[in-house]
């Protein structure tokens, strides 16, 4: 059998090839996406001091076991033990206090990082406070005064949160449902939406731009498709987008109120559609103070209903049509009473999928 | 302890005709026991590895390859990691241990047989409960391995009926298994060395196994009581987890890491043991800072329980400096090891049969483990990575890089003990290189998808072409993983069939397994050498190749100690 | 140069210290203790962050009849212990008669936990208040229980003669077992019954 010994560059080889790619992955700026806010700022330059301290350490211990793989092969033919040597005090004193001062510093550094990311304002210095709640699958961004956009796994569009550049922001997240995670790569931050507690936090975009992100902690069948936009305009735009927000699913729709609705779920699909158009349905219009009947009719392969509630699908503050009464199909047609409303904006949805949600416009 | 005066013989035994079957069927051999443990949990290895392979097929493309579905992509990275956890790489080091540690201090079995029958058929009988939920409408667990409320409490869409019911009852089991596995470990240690045989005499491996065993003690339970919470709000109508009704869905998330932190720990430190069994082997010399390794041990075992929530730093419930301040410490106990086991190699003469492969590649493996998981222990950078494919990429360098690089070790170390014969080396190494290679092309490029901002647990993905190209480089990489096994399996079928045979120490090394016949005896030992120090079979054989050289005379060739 | 022989080796155990059975106990006892750790641990939280305890419409639990109860469990540690100290004198009878007297104590008490249940007006579903309540106290009866059963076993060995003064220690094992019943029914005494 060939000594093993002649084996052995192998590793060498290997363990150049593994820096390198460490190395390289370097020049695409240490990997990370590129900040776009002073928090994020602060936690880029953290990361590329621990970066640069873990290639030193990587390099370090990974050269000294192949330094000790190429000196200390045994020679063939050579049978004589090594000297037999059981430990060294001193040496283990020194490598247990060297990282451990690596680590307090490292550790303090830390600290001083989190402090400025988790900084919170005093809210007089915020120029708005945005509500962000999670639904399965998607997002509602409540800018108070009714003004909320909500969409998500069902809309062709992601969901787009728009705030103003350069100033800073409080984003309150809450859940009636499940946990998910608010996530934004270039803000190198996320923050879990959990239900019963109110997590919040500050930022501030310093630059103008519209930027991705998506739910990051698992909540059930879609949450692959949980995605958000976040869009840093101007004061002046961000103040005219409020302006504009009627938190009205029926703004641009041309239809009459009927007190005979339809509604329609494609089979095998987290979405309302129109009878007749047979495209994403958002408004649907009612005469006032009259009892409307909805018919509903469900392609198949997935359980819905439709609910008619004051406020918003995540946030009702009265139902005027739901569960048990108004109950889940999983496939077929049925009829819905909803009562005689004063004019005003409802919000209707699916209970089983709230993101499955539009205007209920009475007028 | 009974005299040695005046015994009557034991009458002889009319041979019991009996099928192979029934023996393994009814043993309390440790040795049988522990093969049956290596048998069972590299088979939940396979299929942990096939779904596995399902689930990088679906990630080759960005809007889902293989599966329209995502509740079946869903299910899959739930069922590959609830495999390859609770089924495969805690209980294989359960196994290693069975059959090692009695050997390794001398005696005769576990201290308590029938019970360590009952911890490995509790396994079986968890993973057909677990795996019988694809039997189930809505099939099997799908919230991932750590299934939080509220998603498992409330009527969500996404997270089924009963497959999570069936997962919990199985998981409890397995929690049985390895709670009685771990006393039983535990009272053997501490009762039934051999005589000379002190705590500091020995082997590092039997420590790993003891610090493991208190960490399963002390931590199980509490995962025990997050589970039968869960169930109970599942199928109680509890509230444990509700906050509707009082309940806080975050302390989930505590009790249960509260165990699978330690978890990890009872998931590497056996490799760690595994590691200082075979580096002084290999460099022939004795492991560095005996002491220390056991101090760096037990520090790793204390400290282990005092950062669980680390694990939620993102949730806003967590004191952060505290878990900041102790994950980061758990790197001194690390380091210490990590230098501790270069200083073996320092001076010694390097030899790299298979096993030293394995640990070589374990080490640099590990090390890069360990490197990553110091950016996550900071929680201004775990903000960014949290939840992305840079922990999946953290999770697999520390346990395939690290714990299963330390199983093959294992196999390739301790096979001719237990087989009687050689796996073939030539096969080994064609094995080890494919693992090395597939295993670094599946997991490196998760770290930049982490940092690119992929998230984890997505059956599909922002259509991005870089993210698409890694995600296909890492599939490729998890294929010739999978082929990776073959070779292994092969030259464990054909070596059975007739490998070449091995003698009681065919590697020439240190401890008490050593001194017996490959495989062993019934009782483990027809006689024991002295024990005098943490390397008894090397004092043994210097001694009697000393002996040798002193009948033959100075200048007389000194006999191979190996037999 | 002495090599021990396989007698030796099979003999096992250090004879000095506990026995095996009773390591194994003591370490079983210790998982257990974690085990209702967590399930304290859950009870703690939950109330910490509940605005008022008992929550609106619960009224605090009446501590008097399972006050009785407990001192029932805590009388059937002495008698237990004095199982214990019977058979160590070698006192087969005593030992029986013991035993005897503590199951009936045990039984009793989980005859009193369900009347205890029967008084009570809410139930597991009812709020964290009855998720809480009755997943440590049935958890806790039902490791009454299991040491009950346990002890029946103890019994019927001791009164086939399988006990002597050298060999008992399934009898140590199931005091010790019992004692930790007892100890933990104190701890989910005060917390449930008695802090306010």
């Amino acid at each position: 059998m060939r000594p093993a010994g002649r084996r052995l560059p192998l590793t060498l080889r290997a363990g150049l090839g593994a820096a390198a790619a460490l190395l390289l992955s370097g020049c695409a700026r240490t990997g990370l996406v590129e900040p776009v806010t002073p928090q994020a700022d602060r936690i880029e330059s953290l990361y590329v001091i621990v970066y640069y301290l873990a290639a030193v350490i990587f390099l370090g211990v990974l050269g000294a076991i192949l330094y000790a793989c190429v000196k200390f092969r045994k020679k063939p033919g050579d049978d004589v033990l090594p000297p037999q040597t059981h430990g060294n005090t001193a040496a283990e004193v020194i490598w247990t206090a060297l990282p451990l001062l690596i680590v307090l510093i490292l550790f303090a550094m830390s600290y001083s990082t989190l402090r400025v990311v988790d900084d919170a304002k005093p809210v007089k210095d915020l120029a708005a406070v945005i509500n962000v709640r999670g639904i399965q699958w998607g997002w509602e961004f409540d800018y108070g005064n009714d003004k909320v956009v909500a969409g998500g796994a069902s809309d062709d569009e992601a969901p787009t949160l728009v705030v103003p550049v350069g100033q800073d922001i409080r984003l309150v997240l809450t859940s009636d449902n499940v946990i998910h995670a608010f996530y934004v790569p270039q803000f190198l931050f996320k923050r879990d939406i959990v239900p019963g507690r109110q997590n919040q936090f500050d930022f501030r975009v310093d630059i103008p731009g519209t930027y991705g992100g998506q739910c990051a902690e698992f909540c059930g069948t879609e949450h692959a498709k949980m995605t958000f936009q976040v869009k840093a305009v101007s004061r002046e735009k961000f103040d005219q987008f409020i302006e504009g927000l009627s938190g009205d699913g029926c703004q641009g729709d041309e239809s009459e109120p009927s007190a005979e609705l339809a509604l329609e779920s494609p089979a095998n699909q987290i979405r309302f559609i129109d009878v007749a158009s047979k495209e994403q349905e958002k408004c649907l219009k009612a005469p006032a103070d009259t009892p409307v009947k909805l018919t509903y009719s469900n392609g198949g392969g997935q359980p819905h209903n439709v609910a008619v509630v004051t406020g918003t699908a995540s946030n009702p503050t009265e139902t005027h049509i739901g569960l048990p009464d108004a109950a889940v199909i999983d496939s077929g047609s049925t009829t819905y009473d909803v009562p005689a409303l004063p004019a005003g904006q409802y919000t209707f949805f699916c209970q089983v999928h709230p993101i499955m949600a539009g205007t209920y416009l009475v007028q | 302890m009974t005299t040695t005066a005046a015994r009557p013989a034991a009458k002889p035994h009319a041979p019991q005709p009996r099928s192979a079957f029934m023996d393994y069927l009814t043993t309390t051999d440790h040795k049988k026991i522990g093969v049956m443990y290596l048998y069972f949990s590299f088979f939940a290895f396979l299929v942990g590895g096939v779904l596995a392979l399902l689930v990088r097929a679906q990630l080759t493309q960005a809007d889902g390859a293989v599966f329209s579905d995502a509740d079946t992509y869903n299910q899959l990275f739930t069922m590959h990691a609830t495999s390859m956890l609770f089924f495969f790489i805690i209980p294989i080091w359960a196994g290693f241990g069975n059959y090692i540690v009695p050997l390794q201090i001398g005696a005769l079995d576990m201290a308590f047989p029938r019970i360590n029958a009952l911890s490995f058929w509790l396994l079986p009988a968890g993973f057909i409960t677990v795996f019988a939920g694809y039997l189930t409408g809505g099939g099997p667990a799908e919230a991932g391995w750590t299934e939080y409320p509220t998603i498992t409490t409330g009527h969500y869409a996404g997270a089924n009926g009963h497959g999570t019911d069936l997962w919990i009852v199985g998981i409890l089991l397995v929690g049985i298994s390895s709670l009685l596995g771990a006393i039983n470990f535990l009272v053997t240690v501490f009762k039934m060395r051999a005589p000379g045989m002190t705590m500091f005499r020995m082997p590092m491996f039997t420590w790993n196994i003891i610090v493991t065993s208190m960490l399963s003690t002390l931590a199980l339970p509490v995962l025990t009581s997050a589970l039968i919470m869960l169930f109970i709000d599942r199928n109680y109508g509890g509230s444990f987890f509700d906050p509707a009704l009082g309940g806080n869905a975050v302390l989930y998330q505590n009790l249960f890491w509260f165990y699978s932190h330690p978890a990890v720990y009872i998931m590497i430190l056996p490799a760690f043991g595994l590691v200082s069994e075979v580096l002084p082997v290999f460099s022939r010399k004795p492991l560095f800072g005996y002491k220390a390794f056991v101090l760096a041990t037990a520090g790793i075992g204390a400290l282990g329980f005092s950062v669980w929530a680390h694990h939620m730093f993102t949730t806003g419930a967590v004191l952060l400096p505290f878990f900041s301040f102790m994950t980061a410490l758990i790197a001194v106990p690390t380091g210490v090891k990590f230098f501790n086991w270069i200083a073996t190699m320092f001076n010694g003469k390097i030899t790299f049969e298979t096993p030293m492969l394995w640990c070589l590649g374990f080490l640099s493996m590990f090390l890069i483990g360990g490197i990553n998981g110091m950016f996550s222990a900071q929680p201004p950078i775990d903000y960014a990575i949290h939840d992305t494919y840079w922990i999946v990429a953290h999770i697999h360098y520390v346990l395939f890089g690290g714990s299963v690089f330390g199983v093959y070790g294992a196999f390739y170390f301790w096979y001719p003990k237990i087989t009687g014969r050689f796996l073939s080396e030539k096969i080994g190494k064609i094995q080890f290189w494919m693992t090395f290679v597939g295993f670094n092309l599946a997991f490196f490029p998760m770290h930049i998808l982490g940092l690119a901002g992929m998230p984890r647990r997505i059956a599909s993905y922002a259509a991005d072409p870089q993210w698409e190209l890694l995600n296909q480089v890492s599939t490729v990489g998890a294929f010739l993983i999978g082929i990776s096994t073959l070779p292994f399996l092969y030259n464990v079928a054909v070596s059975l069939r007739g490998g070449k045979q091995a003698s009681a120490d065919p590697w020439r090394a240190n401890s008490l397994e050593w001194a017996t016949s490959s495989p062993p005896p019934v009782h483990n030992f027809d006689s024991l050498p002295p024990i005098r120090s943490e390397r008894p079979v090397f004092d043994a054989r210097l001694d009697r190749e000393a002996q040798a050289r002193l009948k033959t005379g100075p200048g007389g060739a000194a006999p191979a100690g190996a037999s | 140069m002495t090599t021990a022989t396989t007698e030796e080796i099979a003999v096992g155990g250090r004879p000095e210290g506990m026995s095996m059975p009773l390591l194994g106990m003591v370490l079983f006892i210790a998982s257990e203790v974690m085990f209702f750790g967590g399930l304290f641990a859950a009870y703690f939280n939950i109330r910490a962050q509940a605005p008022e305890w008992p929550p609106a419409g619960l009224e605090h639990l009446h501590a008097s009849v399972p006050g009785f109860f407990t001192v029932l469990l805590l009388l059937s540690s002495v008698t237990m212990q004095m199982a214990v100290f019977a058979i160590r004198r070698g006192n087969v009878r005593a030992l029986t008669r013991w035993t005897a007297i503590t199951i009936v104590l045990g039984v009793v008490f989980l005859c009193g936990q369900v009347y205890d249940y029967s008084t009570l007006d809410f139930t597991i579903r009812d709020g964290v208040y009855g998720s809480t309540f009755y997943t440590l106290t049935g958890f806790h009866g039902a490791h009454v229980f299991g040491g009950v059963m346990y002890l029946v076993i103890v019994l019927i060995r001791s009164m086939t003669g399988q006990f002597t003064a050298r060999h008992h220690a399934a009898v140590e094992g199931a005091s010790m077992y019992w004692h930790f019943v007892d100890v933990v029914w104190v701890a989910l005494f005060l917390t449930l019954y008695v802090l306010k």
